[in-house]
């Protein structure tokens, strides 16, 4: 079930109504985790026990750190952190590691096998959820007990369950301790964040979709000029599809009364790459920071244990996003942006002027955009043909095909983008009021009348 | 309570509002899909600039009766009748740009006047040309007919159910039937009050083609790696049933072939279909004008692709003006051959 279905709008209004009618706090939360299960088992039932298994086996690991010893509370821990990773390894990296293994074997003559297994939606997210719970319990961040009802929700609410955002369970859990009340106003601000995510994905990440498959698809084929719009429109539509997404999933959430923090901060008006990792998907980035960064010695260890660590980070963030090299090329060269841009802030200190500050966002801007390529790349081949085909001259019979649709996106992009940071800052649309009525329904009418005749999956889904 | 119904009402007013001012962009810019009406002859329901999501969005005239040219043109010179689908209507091709105009132009310069009559119409398909030829040819006596045919109108409208014409097989031959259930899809809806009014709307038109591909229920066309797709059963005979039809209803015909082509793996075969045609035309004596070879020679050359706009996926689609220049220059050539004869 994804959120622009027929099937989430009878579920989410369904839910509602429930918590409007339901006086008991733990009834709620009972119905809340119901329709997750339905949210998340439309997808396939089968992986209903994979996520409430990680789910019991972290309150029970919790459960017994809280009662034990201190001696013993890292055993616990260490037990549910191996059991949450050797999940996540096994669904989702087994098949990475067969593969290399046999492409090394081949060259020694030597066969592997192969497994067929099936990617459980959003494993990577509720894995990463599940960790954060048992290290704050571990590290005594929660104030309360939560009950296994309180740990089921807090990985499994339909909201968050598949691309995030990952919930700081010290934010989300205390929300749960008091009763769920719809109110009007949360309503409104629900559905106003909700249409701004909806536009996000459909007139703009949808509509440039088309130019970036088709270029992807045949790299050797195309003009170079043809493929650098088609990289910036994947920047674009990867940054819609997802910021979209989680608009959707914080507009729901509000509709409910649930705060779940922003994700995104205009991730594309970083100046420098730090910048970027604290406006692009910052739940990630601070489940980075907090959980392998710090941990690791963070930047107590001097400056280069500082750059090996925000190296490993960002190598483990890349592969955390898909079993595949290309990730891992993708999150290595993050971070070596970062330890270039630490290094450099260590050395140089000139004073922030205009230009300065243009030529450093033009910059940065451009690193991402060619950083996307191979993440959004389907193989090693199509990678290495998109950059040599992009820095190279082209062919007589290159195909001169240069999208148009990033002029008919980049409109709404700037809309839903300016929309989307003034609800962030309580700048709100009063729905009782009938000219911020009319402006809501112009928006909403607005993904019928100009909404491209195909759409595509949510990008993160896959992660 | 009386608060709630304040806003109720006012929320209602508001999206009236909202859904006038779509309406009212929708009528300037889009205009109806032609399947949900039926007049004879194909005419759709309204005129004027129309601006198709389907293929991203521009502006192309159509005239008062729904034509890319006028209808009634006073003739000069040999008069010529366009018959086919959206790819004759050219929808995105400037006026001066698509086929029939080019073949004129390129006439006109060789001293060879001609009135083209291009009725070219979305969602055409031979059926529909044979069963409305005396409509077709109403008030003309073209000196020749173009017909122009493409590779759905043998796979995806056969034997679909889906068209205003069904062509069924009673085990000997095929024939032209009505269609029972065309725009009949909407008949629980169109008895419940006020339906007319609703239906009528270009934001509903929009809206049915729109909102159940956004919500899941119907998949779009996203872009998708040529597939070498089996051709439906007795293709082969309905090819050659439908030249013979078509002949039979336009017996000064030249047919032009719209052919799928794949700009990425040029060095594919055509596919069987196109043999078919070949084969029917030589039997039936049609000349056949196919653009394969031009639009993977325009390729080579120079990189341009017939198929696809720049707000649209590139080799997908309708021609653009490419391909629709590349037929007019052949076409003009079989032309200037046809009439110098006369």
């Amino acid at each position: 079930m994804t959120f622009i279905s027929l099937s989430y709008f009878l579920l989410f209004a369904a839910t509602l109504l429930f918590l409007h009618f339901t006086k008991k706090p733990s009834i709620q939360k009972a119905g809340l985790l119901f329709a997750s299960s339905i949210f998340y088992g439309l997808w396939d039932w089968r992986f209903l026990g994979l996520l409430f298994g990680l789910t019991l086996l972290t309150f029970f690991c919790t459960d017994q750190m809280i009662k034990a010893e201190s001696t013993k509370r890292k055993f616990w821990l260490t037990l549910q952190i191996a059991g949450s990773l050797g999940t996540l390894a096994f669904f989702k990296y087994a098949n990475f590691f067969i593969d290399s293994l046999s492409v090394l074997l081949k060259g020694a003559g030597l066969q592997t096998g192969a497994l067929d297994i099936i990617l459980p939606v959003g494993i990577s997210f509720i894995v990463f959820e599940v960790i954060s719970y048992s290290v704050d319990v571990y590290r005594g961040e929660l104030k309360s007990n939560p009950s296994l009802l309180d740990v089921s929700l807090l990985v499994a609410f339909f909201p968050h369950l598949v691309a995030g955002p990952i919930l700081k369970p010290s934010h989300f859990l205390p929300q749960l301790q008091s009763r769920i009340t719809i109110t009007s106003s949360n309503l409104s601000a629900g559905l106003q964040l909700f249409l701004w995510g909806v536009i996000k994905k459909v007139l703009v990440a949808d509509r440039l979709s088309g130019t970036v498959d088709s270029a992807f698809a045949y790299p050797g084929d195309f003009h170079p000029l043809a493929l650098w719009i088609a990289m910036f429109c994947y920047g674009l539509q990867i940054y819609c599809d997802f910021s979209g997404y989680t608009d959707m999933a914080i507009g729901s959430a509000k509709c409910m009364g649930l705060e779940i923090p922003r994700n995104f901060r205009l991730p594309y008006l970083a100046t420098n790459i730090t910048d970027f990792w604290r406006r692009w998907h910052i739940s990630l980035s601070q489940w980075l920071r907090d959980y392998l960064y710090i941990p690791l010695g963070g930047s107590r260890l001097g400056p280069g244990r500082t750059y090996i660590n925000l190296l490993i980070v960002m190598l483990l963030g890349g592969l955390w996003h898909g079993a595949a090299w290309s990730f891992v090329l993708w999150g290595g060269l993050h971070g070596v942006a970062l330890m270039v841009h630490k290094f450099y802030q260590s050395k140089v200190s000139i004073k922030p002027s205009m230009p300065l500050m243009l030529c450093s966002w033009a910059a940065t801007l451009l690193f991402v955009m060619l950083a996307w390529v191979p993440f959004r790349a389907a193989s090693w081949p199509e990678l290495t043909q998109y950059l040599t085909t992009l820095f190279s001259y082209p062919e007589p019979s290159s195909i001169r095909w240069f999208s148009a649709a990033p002029l008919y996106a980049l409109p709404f992009l700037l809309i839903a983008d300016y929309g989307s940071s003034c609800w962030h800052q309580e700048k709100r649309l009063h729905l009782t009021r009938f000219s911020h009525q009319l402006l809501f329904f112009l928006l909403m009418l607005s993904v019928v009348a100009l909404g491209p005749s195909s759409t595509s999956p949510f990008i993160y889904f896959q992660f | 309570m009386s608060r709630t119904i304040k806003a109720a009402f006012s929320a209602l007013l508001a999206f009236c509002c909202a859904l006038a001012f779509w309406e009212a962009a929708a009528r300037v810019f889009i205009l109806k899909m032609p399947e949900t009406v039926k007049l004879p002859g194909g005419a759709p329901a309204s005129s004027g600039h129309a601006v198709w999501s389907y293929d991203g969005f521009s502006r192309t005239f159509f005239s008062p009766e729904g034509f890319r040219s006028p209808y009634s043109l006073p003739p000069k010179g040999a008069s010529i009748l366009v018959i086919g689908d959206s790819f004759a209507a050219a929808q995105q091709v400037a006026d001066h740009e698509t086929f029939p105009s080019v073949a004129q132009q390129i006439l006109q310069e060789k001293g060879i006047t001609t009135t083209f009559y291009n009725k070219g119409i979305a969602g055409g398909a031979p059926p529909r040309y044979i069963a409305y030829s005396s409509n077709y040819l109403l008030n003309l006596d073209p000196n020749l007919v173009i017909v122009q045919l493409g590779e759905r109108d043998f796979t995806a409208d056969y034997p679909g159910n889906r068209g205003e014409f069904l062509t069924p097989w009673n085990g000997r031959q095929f024939s032209v039937e009505e269609n029972p259930r065309f725009n009949k899809r909407l008949s629980i809806i169109s008895g419940l009050p006020g339906s007319k009014q609703i239906l009528s709307l270009s934001m509903t038109s929009i809206a049915r083609r729109i909102v159940p591909v956004l919500l899941g229920l119907r998949k779009g066309r996203p872009f998708r790696r040529p597939a070498k797709g089996e051709l439906p059963v007795r293709t082969e005979e309905y090819v050659h049933w439908t030249i013979k039809q078509l002949k039979q209803a336009y017996p000064e015909m030249i047919v032009v072939y719209v052919p799928q082509v794949d700009y990425f793996n040029p060095e594919n075969p055509p596919p069987k279909l196109e043999d078919f045609i070949e084969a029917a035309c030589a039997e039936h004596g049609v000349s056949l004008i196919n653009a394969r070879e031009d639009y993977l020679e325009l390729l080579r050359t120079s990189g341009f692709i017939s198929h696809g706009f720049a707000n649209t996926i590139p080799g997908e689609g309708h021609i653009n003006k490419h391909g629709h220049e590349l037929i007019g220059r052949t076409l003009a050539g079989v032309l200037e051959e046809r009439l110098v004869k006369k």
